[in-house]
């Protein structure tokens, strides 16, 4: 080794301890930086006394020696301090603290003489001659060198600080190791092997720093930083290359002067020049390689959404620019939806927007960038009191998806979308400049997205029903063109579905029950198909599936489960909305071939179904072509008129029977049809309605054949609960008459002939206008009818005093108008009570 | 994420308290949006299990807190008891890790069992390391909580709801148990406190949690002991303890002063739970030299609400119940008349310098659902401006009016008391009991009509004393332990009761009468 190399070697390993230490103090103070802080001086201490030494400056050779020493003697403690502070070990003070007495005892001896008793150099080689604390000296610092090597390697085993953080360190501090024990040679010791170890070191700490950022120190080294450093870097080559050179000549030569030094200085300066930019190249790929890429990155990603209007290939790029740019373990991008819910995104699978992984309005995390805010890391998810909220559930989603930094994607104030970042897959922290890209990529995708996403809306919209979210007719259309065109299955089903008796419940509860009805309908057909079936609402209250690969009884079974759980979610509703559907299936190609034929065919078994007593499953064949075309319409109508004739004689009888067991004065509900015909006339009802109501007259107490006797005779007044079980009365009605469809017509007065004008009726407390004309006509008569009629609790009151009882109820019980018009033909002697 | 211990080496002192403390920085309207996120959370938990549909209602889910109010009925440890005693876990809305056990005095068992989860156990813990610092504070912000502290944990262990702290602690921050949990896992009461002390003698004390009125009685017990002729058994461990027994020495041998506990130990905190603990507070501070924190809860409602280094009050935790009050007035009518079904209040419908029965509804799975605990709160005020709380602060009163507790170590019901008065075989023909405090200490005082009076006063009360100790062993432990006497008997000339009765119109209630009632009563004499 060159006595040249000598001096530069302690000279390069000042320079690269000063600008560490640079570093180290312009960041933020905490215990780790402070104690790295402490190692690094030291060693800037023995770099430079390892350097003036070398250079005979005065007061002599021994005197730099022994600041060389304190250097020495301070750097082991100060490193095993270090990593004490990195592992966060608290368990090792003594060791410490006795460290740190020795130390000061070593390095009184230091200055007693008794490390080094004597040092020269000549020809700038070292030498030295060693006292009898030297040989402590070595076996302790390399003791405390082998402690801090010992601690890192433990936690690394217990887990408590990741291998990958720390190995540049533990390689390190290998070198070291070595360097300190090749001083116990002393043909090797000469040589500064062990502040060249030592450097090696610092450069690996100092990469560790910059690639994890375990100490929390700001490595947002700026441009104007690293230039200077490495200015200094160059400026101490450069001098040291002339140095040398000039000693070299000298040599050579015997002698030098200015000229020729001025004439070095250029063509080392020229020499100097490919090394300045290759430096300055090197500095860019450390500090900057990610600049370049990002640049790179941006302009990838502008070219992609200036082409694309695909929300997947849109979102696919996205999240692909920032895999480039940012390196996470896990992206996830949730995106808000129609009903301003935030669905997680994910355009690798069939179910696009994840219905298990859903943030509402009211999310924290939602919450928090409405109000304006911007980032928001995984800490402060866990520190702040604002997250305080969140669910158990909420929080175990945000750990599945590794969640680190989560960035709200805004279009001026609104919320458009937010996406989360996992770690790096290195495990590093985000630098500034990666936030930077992710904010620009962000930005730019913001208004891209909501375009794509319009656009996704638009084309939903065109193929998809309002109501129900079901493919509508013209789709429906579509897809079975396209199917049948491009033979897309060799065999499918489509199964045609009716609502059964839809009409009588848009009359009954009004039609935003019904649509809420169609609405539950389309999501119970959906949860009992399978996926790959495809539903539509065909028409108003019908529903068509194309059932793709199934036929013949297999397509009855899907259809009979379709209609098994329309009836059970219907059926299992407290209230009395009965539903139930008609469904008709046909198979292609057996049925037929074409588009037309097939649904004619899915159709004409969903009419069978209809006719044959409704909620039913019919699977259309060749049996049922035959039916129809044999039977015509009116002798299947025949049949069935014949049929209902003998419910409706039943249903009479029935009626005769319940006013006996009332114990009312028998034909209440005769004389009840009669009023309720003679004032709904009077109304103004057309003749049709006209019979509608006579009937319902009959038949509106028919429920209480199912009321126990016990509360019907009751003499005294009705308990609660006996008030209750009496009021079911009219559901019970409903449901014996529902099954005959030649009175379903009724079904709206009977329902509501206990409803009052002022809302506080039953059976659902409806008002006004609300209640069917003929169930307010109802109500006047039987409620007339009924007090002027002896019961089990009371007499009967005088025709004067029912009519005053009806005028002072007028407004609340009674229709107003209804009201007046019955006292009118009272008066006029249009009614005839017995 | 990193846990407590990583922030303390890290000196991340502010952010620390951000994530333990942070809920005293915020307004009624944040803790009611808390309150009610959770409380969806947990109807949504109920609705899927056995539990809820039987407390709520099968195919009941209420989305609001008003349709939870309307809907939901109030409930007691009964409607409770056959699925937690069988510890049916399936039937609970989330699976327990821990089953935490007290005792059901007066009740239908012998125990109470309540199940945690494993997020209500990580709420316990956030809530008692807040209490922790808290006790270790002087303002808002600053503490003394540090890793590796001496912790004197004078509490129950498991499977009792004190001892569930530690192990949840255990994994955000070490601390030095005096003694280790281990082994105070196989120690009584008694022996814990006596070998945490004589740790504490040799190797200090940074914190200590514990019964207010324990703390108190080593209190007393050092003064009694450094009076006396037998010195304390101090051991130097380090330079500190030296300069401390350097300091006591001199204030002993002297200047002739009382040593106290606190010139021997410099405490950092003082966290107290119990009953009472609000009359033991100015005790505790003189003898250890620091005010207690004092920290509110119970097995079934987990740890409910702290008090700050305001102490003005103690402050309600947001995420650990949601929590519904019922005014003293309807509380107590609906004691007496079982039919009455009382209407609650929410936290920002409660009002200062009235009383309140609590009603809580466990959040994070738990099982408890507008549950009267049975205890009674005040509301000191709306907020405390001076400390910038801007929350109810409250103060724990006691247990509802038919439950006597004294000091945290027994609840004395009218079933106890009858039992031990019947197996004395005293000839009592009329009895009335209460608590009332004796310098600033609770005692259990029965008036009594015996019909024979030639029974003496003292004879009585060492009879019923001894009964009272046969029927509950932790009326027992108030004696060994605190070496206190805590019954008074009053006896009454025969008639009284009578008197009293055609007076009023109606008879006393037995188990805490008013204070006018009382004198009333005795004047009838």
């Amino acid at each position: 080794m060159g006595a040249f190399s000598l001096i530069l070697i302690p000279l390069i390993s000042f320079l690269c301890y000063s600008v560490i230490l640079i570093i180290v103090l312009g960041s933020r103070k905490n215990k780790i930086t402070l104690s790295y802080a402490l190692y690094v001086i030291a060693m800037i201490v023995w770099s430079f006394g390892s350097f003036i030494m070398r250079t005979n400056l005065p007061p002599g050779t021994i005197f730099w020696n022994r600041i060389l020493c304190i250097g020495l003697i301070s750097m082991p403690v100060a490193f095993y301090q270090f990593t004490l502070s990195l592992t966060q070990s608290t368990n090792q003070r003594g060791k410490l603290y006795f460290g740190y007495i020795s130390a000061g005892i070593l390095l009184i001896s230091n200055f007693a003489g008794l490390i080094t008793t004597d040092a020269y150099t000549q020809n700038n080689v070292f030498y030295y001659s060693l006292g009898p604390m030297a040989s402590v000296m070595a076996i302790w610092s390399i003791g405390y060198l082998l402690l801090s090597f010992i601690n890192i390697v433990g936690n690394v085993k217990s887990n408590k600080i990741p291998y990958a953080r720390v190995k540049y360190i533990l390689f390190g501090l290998i070198l070291v190791i070595i360097g300190g024990l090749l001083n116990l040679l002393p043909s090797l010791g000469k040589y500064p092997l062990d502040i060249a170890s030592n450097t090696i070191n610092a450069l690996f700490i100092a990469y560790s720093i910059y690639k994890y950022r375990f100490l929390e120190i700001k490595l947002v080294v700026k441009r104007g930083i690293a230039y200077s450093i490495y200015t200094l870097l160059l400026t101490g080559l450069y001098i040291i290359a002339i140095f040398g050179v000039q000693q070299i000549l000298s040599n050579l030569m015997g002698y030098t002067n200015m000229t020729t030094t001025l004439v070095m200085a250029c063509l080392l300066a020229i020499v100097l020049q490919p090394i300045k930019n290759w430096m300055q190249h090197w500095i860019d790929r450390i500090f900057y390689k990610e600049n370049l890429n990002h640049q790179e990155i941006l302009r990838d990603f502008s070219q992609v959404i200036n082409n694309i209007l695909n929300l997947d290939e849109l979102t696919d790029s996205f999240l692909d620019a920032i895999r480039r740019g940012l390196q996470p373990q896990n992206i996830s991008l949730y995106l808000r939806q129609r009903n301003d819910k935030y669905n997680l995104y994910r355009t690798s699978i069939q179910e696009k927007w994840c219905q298990e992984n859903v943030y509402s309005k009211d999310h924290p995390i939602v919450q928090w960038f409405l109000q304006g805010r911007t980032m928001l890391t995984i800490e402060e998810i866990d520190r702040l009191p604002f997250f305080t909220g969140l669910w158990s559930e909420e929080k175990k989603q945000l750990n599945m998806l590794d969640t680190e930094i989560i960035v709200p994607i805004k279009i001026r104030e609104q919320l458009i979308g937010i996406l989360i970042l996992s770690e790096k897959k290195g495990g590093e922290v985000y630098s500034q400049e990666e936030m930077n890209l992710l904010m620009t990529l962000v930005n730019n995708a913001a208004i891209v997205i909501e375009n794509a996403k319009m656009y996704e809306e638009a084309k939903y919209q065109a193929i998809t029903d309002g109501l129900t979210k079901l493919y509508n007719h013209r789709h429906f259309h579509e897809v079975l063109g396209q199917i049948i065109q491009e033979k897309s299955y060799e065999v499918f089903s489509i199964a045609m579905i009716d609502v059964d008796m839809f009409k009588l419940y848009n009359d009954l509860y009004g039609h935003s029950a019904g649509d809420k009805a169609l609405e539950k309908i389309a999501k119970v057909i959906k949860k009992a198909t399978r996926k790959e079936d495809f539903i539509a609402r065909y028409g108003g209250e019908e529903f068509a599936i194309i059932f793709p690969n199934i036929e013949g009884i297999e397509s009855y079974k899907a259809i009979e489960s379709v209609r098994k759980a329309v009836e059970s979610s219907f059926l299992s509703n407290e209230s009395n909305e009965f539903i139930t559907i008609s469904i008709g299936v046909a198979n292609y190609p057996s049925d037929g071939e074409t588009a037309e034929d097939i649904l004619e065919r899915a159709d004409a078994a969903m009419y069978v179904a209809k006719r044959s007593g409704r909620n039913q499953s019919i699977l259309y064949s060749k049996k049922d072509e035959v039916y129809y075309s044999i039977n015509n319409h009116k002798e299947a109508e025949k049949m069935q008129s014949s049929i209902q004739s003998a419910y409706f004689s039943a249903i009479y009888a029935l009626a005769a029977t319940i006013d006996a067991k009332d114990h009312y004065t028998y034909g209440h509900s005769e004389s009840v049809s009669s009023y309720a015909a003679a004032l709904a006339r009077a109304a103004g009802l057309a003749e049709e309605k006209v019979d509608v109501v006579k009937n319902a007259g009959l038949l509106h107490d028919i429920g209480k054949i199912g009321i126990p006797e016990n509360i019907l005779a009751k003499t005294s007044v009705l308990s609660f609960e006996e008030y209750e079980t009496m009021k079911r009365h009219v559901d019970i009605s409903v449901s014996i008459i529902k099954h005959i469809p030649s009175l379903i017509k009724v079904i709206p007065a009977i329902m509501s002939h206990h409803e009052r004008y002022d809302g506080k009726g039953y059976p659902r407390g409806i008002k006004g206008e609300n209640i069917p004309l003929e169930g307010r006509c109802l109500s006047i008569v039987d409620a007339f009818d009924a007090m002027i009629t002896d019961r089990p609790y009371r007499k009967a009151l005088s025709v004067e005093d029912a009519i005053a009882e009806l005028k002072k109820c007028s407004g609340t019980q009674f229709d107003p108008r209804l009201t007046e018009i019955f006292i009118s033909l009272y008066k006029e002697g249009e009614i005839n009570v017995a | 994420m990193k846990n407590l211990e990583e922030m303390l080496k890290k000196q991340e002192y502010d952010r620390i308290w951000e994530r333990y403390c942070g809920f005293l920085d915020i307004n009624l309207n944040e803790f009611m949006v808390i309150q009610e996120r959770l409380l969806m959370e947990q109807i949504e938990l109920l609705s899927r299990c056995e539990l809820g549909q039987k407390i709520m209602g099968k195919g009941v889910k209420p989305t609001t807190i008003k349709e939870f109010r309307d809907t939901v009925p109030l409930t007691t440890y009964e409607d409770y008891a056959d699925i937690l005693l069988n510890k049916n876990e399936k039937a609970l809305p989330s699976k327990p890790l821990y089953w935490i056990k007290t005792t059901w005095k007066g009740g239908t068992h012998d125990i109470k069992l309540a199940p945690y989860s494993e997020s209500m156990i990580e709420e316990h813990t956030k809530a008692f390391i807040a209490s922790l610092i808290l006790a270790t504070s002087k303002k808002r912000g600053e503490f003394l909580l540090r890793e590796n502290d001496k912790f004197l944990y004078g509490m129950a262990p498991l499977p009792y709801l004190t001892g569930l702290a530690p192990y949840g602690v255990e994994n955000e921050i070490s601390f030095e148990y005096l003694p280790s949990i281990k082994e105070a896992e196989h120690l009584s009461f008694e022996e814990r406190n006596k070998v945490g002390f004589e740790l504490a003698m040799s190797k200090g004390v940074d914190l200590f949690f514990g019964l207010s009125s324990i703390l108190v009685k080593i209190g007393e017990d050092f003064v009694r002991g450094a009076k006396g002729s037998s010195k304390h058994n101090l051991k130097i461990t380090n330079i500190k303890m030296l300069s401390k027994l350097i300091k006591v020495y001199i204030k002993r041998n002297i200047k002739k002063e009382t040593i106290l506990p606190k010139d021997l130990w410099n405490i950092k905190g003082i966290l107290c739970a119990g009953t009472d603990t609000h009359t033991f507070k100015e005790k505790i501070e003189y003898y250890w030299g620091k005010r207690p924190i004092e920290i509110y809860g119970g097995t079934e409602i987990a740890t409910v609400a702290t008090e700050t280094w305001g102490g003005s009050g103690l402050t309600f935790f947001p995420d650990v119940n949601f929590l519904e009050f019922i005014p003293e007035k309807d509380s107590m009518r609906s004691i007496r008349d079982k039919s009455y079904v009382p209407k609650t209040l929410l936290i920002n419908e409660i009002k200062p310098k009235e009383r309140y029965e609590l009603v809580i509804t466990k959040f994070r799975g738990g099982a408890f659902v507008r549950y009267r605990v049975g205890d009674v709160i005040e509301c000191l005020s709306l907020d405390n401006e001076a400390y910038e709380i801007n929350l109810p602060q409250i103060r724990f009163v006691d247990r509802i009016s038919n439950v006597i507790d004294l000091a945290g170590f027994t609840r004395i019901t009218k079933s106890t008391i009858e039992k031990a008065l019947d197996i004395s075989m005293l000839p009592i023909n009329e009895w009335i009991a209460c608590k009332q405090y004796e310098d600033k200490e609770p005692v259990l005082h029965i008036y009594m009509e015996m019909s024979d009076q030639e029974y003496k006063n003292s004879n009585v009360k060492a009879i019923v004393h001894e009964h009272l100790q046969v029927v509950d062993s932790d009326y027992k432990d108030i004696e060994s332990l605190l070496g206190k006497d805590p019954l008074r008997i009053t006896l009454l000339p025969i008639g009284a009761f009578n008197k009293h009765m055609q007076k009023n119109g109606s008879k006393i209630i037995k188990m805490n009468p008013s204070k006018d009632s009382i004198d009333e009563l005795v004047k009838c004499s």
